[in-house]
């Protein structure tokens, strides 16, 4: 057992909205300045997950600090950007992810040769979201592009700029909730339900990760883009294997409707979908060891969550050789050549 | 509609050719086997009428019909080659020609039989069919 880690999910904030400004044209600026634009807080992740009152995010040098020396990369995740997809003003959000990235690989990357980027992106406007993809496509450290979903689901047309960009560049799409499903229009609804309590979301939002997933598969992303890699971050594990039995079930039987999937929806799992995972999900442990033993190999991959709380975490509970291919293995698949697989110990 | 047929050595009387509308199955009872007869532009076929999945009578009021081939997202093409018959239960889809599945959604299959036709007479040959299936491509 080597031990060596891959940390798939590492929160990343710029500390204010003055370091976002020089990465934005002076117009754009501007318009930020009047606008009376509020960057979302580096300590409160969206969908829960908070920094204990007064503790800032930490910077690069103090990420880079806190990673455990069998960290081999730690992929870093803006979550600045998650609560952007339901503002209105679509065309200020897509400059406000442009300038987190340019700010994170300035500031960020240098600081540690094992950080790795998502890098940030708005789904309201697909085509700047592929554009980002395009401008950082070369740079080995960019390892995927990480976006909230809205309430169209991913298989649909709306997507097709950024998940064809991801798949022509080789980067990965990450789906993360935004906090604000079921609250605004025009975001993923979670039963119909307004959610009042944040208890209620997190037992709700499952749906959501559900829903795409099932669009996807029924939609023919991964039979338009057969390399495709969609991770699941931040939406727990329980949704997971009744979404994907039941879609094995309805292709056989109704496969008519969608000719174009050639194989069982479950073939998808380890291939294609991979789901972050940093806890139990609220399982019972002996339930999360047998969902865990159900899925395809190659399906979770760690993520730590770092520097927001986590529950009860996984690792521990896994078996010696599951435990492996989530820490680093898995990732590997995901990432390819753009994480130190081979390279680092 | 329902036929009473008699043995006769390995062959199974299946009715006349007048019988058959075109793409309706008839179903065939002997006393051990249910079997669905069509008549298609290619010929007649013959399936066992139970369905691989969970037995139910795949052919009983069923029609030999096209489905969708493999394409690219939303562009549905019919699948001229060949006719499937549809499970009532559960919609899975056989080729009547072999029995096999459709789309790689099972390797469970329907057994299929050799039809003859003599003049106007339609037989289904028993032995045959019986050895048939899983050695098929």
């Amino acid at each position: 057992v080597s031990g060596r880690i891959i940390d798939c999910e590492v929160q990343a904030a710029a500390p204010s909205l003055g370091a976002l400004l020089p990465y934005m044209s002076e117009a754009w600026a501007e318009r930020f300045r009047r606008s009376g634009f509020v960057l979302p807080s580096g300590g409160a992740h969206p969908g829960g997950g908070t920094l204990p009152l007064g503790q800032a995010a930490p910077q690069p040098e103090q990420a880079s600090a806190a990673l455990p020396g069998t960290v081999i990369n730690a992929v870093l995740v803006p979550h600045q950007i998650l609560p952007s997809s339901g503002w209105c003003d679509t065309k200020l959000s897509a400059v406000y992810a442009s300038a987190l990235n340019a700010y994170l690989v300035e500031h960020w990357l240098p600081k540690d040769e094992r950080f790795r980027l998502m890098l940030a992106a708005v789904a309201p406007e697909p085509d700047a979201a592929a554009e980002e993809i395009a401008r950082y496509a070369l740079d080995q450290r960019v390892v995927g592009v990480v976006l909230s979903p809205i309430g169209v689901n991913m298989g649909q047309r709306h997507y097709r700029p950024i998940l064809q960009a991801a798949a022509q560049a080789g980067l990965a799409v990450m789906v993360h909730p935004s906090g604000q499903e079921g609250n605004i229009p025009g975001m993923p609804t979670l039963g119909g339900i307004g959610p009042r309590h944040p208890g209620e979301y997190a037992c709700l939002i499952g749906q959501v990760a559900a829903a795409n997933m099932a669009s996807l598969i029924y939609d023919g992303t991964f039979s338009e883009f057969p390399n495709l890699q969609i991770i699941f971050a931040g939406f727990g594990l329980d949704w997971l294997l009744p979404t994907i039995w039941h879609s094995d079930m309805e292709w056989r039987n109704l496969r008519i409707d969608i000719p174009w999937v050639a194989q069982p929806p479950s073939s998808l799992l380890g291939r294609n979908v991979r789901v972050i995972i940093s806890d139990t999900d609220s399982m019972p442990l002996d339930a999360f060891r047998h969902v865990v033993s159900l899925l395809p190999q190659g399906t979770l991959l760690y993520g730590s969550n770092s520097p927001f709380p986590t529950g009860q975490s996984a690792l521990p509970i896994l078996d010696d050789k599951t435990r492996e291919e989530v820490m680093h293995a898995n990732a590997s698949g995901t990432f390819g050549t753009r994480v130190n697989f081979l390279t680092s110990a | 509609v329902e036929l009473s047929v008699s043995l006769r050595g390995e062959r199974i009387a299946a009715g006349q050719v007048g019988d058959y509308e075109l793409n309706q199955f008839r179903i065939v009872e002997t006393g051990t086997l249910s079997i669905g007869v069509v008549r298609t532009e290619r010929g007649f076929f013959a399936v066992l009428n139970k369905c691989p999945h969970m037995g139910a009578p795949v052919c009983v009021g069923s029609k030999a019909s096209l489905t969708m081939r493999l394409s690219r997202p939303f562009e549905y093409e019919l699948d001229h080659d060949d006719l499937v018959v549809r499970c009532p239960w559960h919609r899975w889809e056989f080729r009547v020609q072999t029995g096999k599945a459709v789309g790689n959604t099972t390797r469970a299959r329907l057994l299929s039989f050799p039809v003859l036709v003599e003049g106007n007479e339609v037989f289904v040959e028993r032995r045959e069919a019986l050895r048939t299936p899983e050695k098929e491509k």
